[in-house]
């Protein structure tokens, strides 16, 4: 676990990083009680190629804004040692029973509280080593490093964007952001963010078969506009239009139920600073009808690899 | 008949310290009330449907075999730690899982170690069944609107009419959920909003006198203006458990509460 160090802490790197628990069932990791035959290969290859980046980058440390872990009251920030127990999903429990274990790294969440309070935001350390892991944070950290071996920081999705509206709540996030990237910058970390995000929401009321919750001939978009929505929100973030993504969020979030209301991307964004160069798209693909797009934001200071930095989305 | 008593309860973290404000007191005597009348009702089994726990892809019905563990609250994680344990009569979940199944509602039973019981069902049976009657729980599926909820409710109720023992059916639900969203000070919790505070007088004055005309009204307009919990779902789901299929006897509203800026109630049918 790192140890203090002050000043020139940077983000090395963002995700947007989807949490369909099916991704981890289908990978068959030991910690996962239920096992599978596989699927949704498209998306789990998206994100080795992030696995890969993130071994490259070297981070110090990985922080997931989860939209499981709900909070009513301000901010909070996983801020104890460690963390480890069982998650099932109580949505997907058939496919999710998860025993986790992972490092904390409490100094940044502990600045990062700070910075939320300096800034005027309501924001709470999570200390209790007892408390339950929320799948999208695990999905989402097991996804990008199944070893497990660089410390977190979990942050929780307050849940203003649904209890206000979606300029107050999207605000919320966006200063959310900006207190997480100068704690990161106070501390001296090297960081990777990861919003835990779905694009499209809308999915099928039942499991199209719940003999083979892995079955590929049954997976599909819930339907074309929700599709066609999907596109539209990943060629903006692939060509860099950062504003125009802004302006047509809240109408995505509208009619296709976008998880990304609940403030993950935001987050990331604003604490990136509002990236105006392209996002690279690792993939792409449904989960029970959702639309999950895996995409990599890569600072202009951070090492690119060679299909980056040839251009490509630039 | 079996089903023998009904009730609707709010709880939250913030009952586990009832001396900190007089209403959360309230409320806490409120739950102790209506588990003294279990106990005087013989109550064998209880069935509790939260709004805490959500379903999506169709029912779910909690048939732990291991229920036990130690809860953290996800807002609360700094006080609020409950140890649990739940006996669990699995046949009884299966077989509501199984008549919901055959009238169109599928599902699955739940029976997983550390399956995460929602805060509000564990404070719940922590007031109402301190000798630990067997239960079961029934989620709140968020695609089942108020109508398909009801129509799910007397579906269950006529399997739960035709078991041996007698019943109790709990819903555990809000009124309103307006939270208060910065750090208060618990002893001077109150319920949040004028239009709230009205909509929850005029609730229990309609339910008490049963008005069930003012009630719908009631829900339609002024219901529509606040933020209500799941949309009182937990009305049609108590009223699809009611013999006729609707409310006929005036409510016995034993109390309502703030909980952090929300509104509570504990009120038996
Ligand atoms: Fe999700």
């Amino acid at each position: 676990m790192k140890t203090t160090r002050s000043g020139n802490g940077e983000i090395v790197a963002g995700f947007l990083a989807p949490h369909p628990p099916h991704l981890v069932y289908a990978e068959n990791p030991t910690q996962n009680e239920p096992k599978s035959r596989g699927g949704w290969e498209p998306l789990r290859w998206a994100y080795e190629n992030c696995r890969q980046r993130i071994k490259e980058l070297k981070p110090d440390v990985i922080l997931v804004h989860s939209p499981h872990w709900q909070t009513v009251v301000g901010h909070h920030v996983t801020a104890t040692p460690r963390l480890e127990g069982r998650s099932v999903d109580p949505i997907f429990p058939h496919l999710f029973r998860f025993d986790y274990g992972m490092d904390v790294d409490v100094e940044l969440a502990e600045a990062i509280v700070d910075e939320c309070k300096g800034a005027g935001l309501e924001a709470k350390p999570m200390q209790n080593p007892k408390f339950r892991v929320d799948y999208g944070t695990i999905v989402s950290l097991h996804m990008l490093n199944p070893d497990w071996d660089i410390p977190v920081v979990g942050i929780s999705a307050n849940n203003s964007p649904y209890f206000y509206d979606d300029k107050i709540g999207q605000e919320e996030m966006s200063q959310l952001g900006h207190a997480t990237a100068k704690a990161i910058a106070k501390t001296g970390r090297r960081a990777v963010l990861a919003a835990s995000n779905t694009l499209s929401h809308l999915h099928f009321p039942q499991e199209p078969n719940p003999g083979l919750p892995e079955d590929m001939s049954c997976e599909h978009i819930q339907s074309q506009a929700q599709y066609e929505w999907d596109v539209k929100i990943i060629n903006l973030l692939r060509a860099g239009k950062i504003d125009e993504f802004f302006e047509v969020m809240p109408q995505f979030c509208r009619e296709a139920f976008a998880e990304i209301k609940a403030g993950g991307l935001t987050w990331m964004l604003e604490a990136m600073g509002r990236p105006r160069y392209g996002a690279k798209l690792h993939g792409y693909g449904t989960v029970i009808g959702t639309g999950n797009a895996v995409m990599e934001w890569l600072p202009d200071n951070s090492p690119k690899s060679d299909s980056q930095a040839s251009g490509g989305q630039k | 008949m079996t089903v023998v008593a009904r009730a609707l309860v709010s709880t939250a973290p913030q009952l586990l310290k009832p001396e900190l404000n007089p209403a959360y007191g309230g409320l806490v005597n409120g739950l102790q009330a209506v588990e003294v009348d279990f106990k005087k009702l013989g109550v064998e089994r209880i069935v509790y449907w939260s709004t805490q726990w959500i379903s999506v892809l169709g029912q779910m019905f909690q048939a732990g075999s291991d229920l036990t563990g130690t809860h953290v609250d996800e807002n609360w994680h700094e006080s609020c730690e409950l140890p649990f344990h739940f006996r669990v009569d699995q046949k009884l979940a299966a077989e509501l899982c199984a008549g919901a199944a055959k009238a169109g509602f599928p599902g699955q039973c739940i029976d997983y170690r550390d399956f995460p019981v929602d805060t509000a069902t564990i404070i719940a049976d922590r007031f109402l069944n301190p000798d630990k009657i067997p239960v079961t729980m029934v989620a709140c599926n968020v695609y089942c609107d108020n109508e398909k909820t009801k129509s799910l409710a007397s579906e269950l109720f006529k399997i739960l009419e035709a078991r041996k023992e007698k019943i109790a059916i709990v819903a555990v639900s809000l009124l309103s959920t307006s939270y208060h969203t910065s750090t208060i000070d618990l002893r001077e919790d109150a319920i949040r909003g004028d239009e709230e505070n009205a909509f929850v007088a005029n609730f229990v004055r309609a339910v008490s006198s049963a008005d069930w005309i003012t009630l719908s009204k009631t829900i339609a307009h002024d219901g529509a203006k606040i933020r209500t919990d799941m949309g009182l779902k937990a009305l049609s789901w108590l009223e699809g458990t009611m013999p006729a299929g609707r409310f006929s006897q005036p409510w016995n509203v034993l109390v309502t509460g703030p909980l952090y800026g929300a509104s509570g109630i504990v009120a038996q049918l």
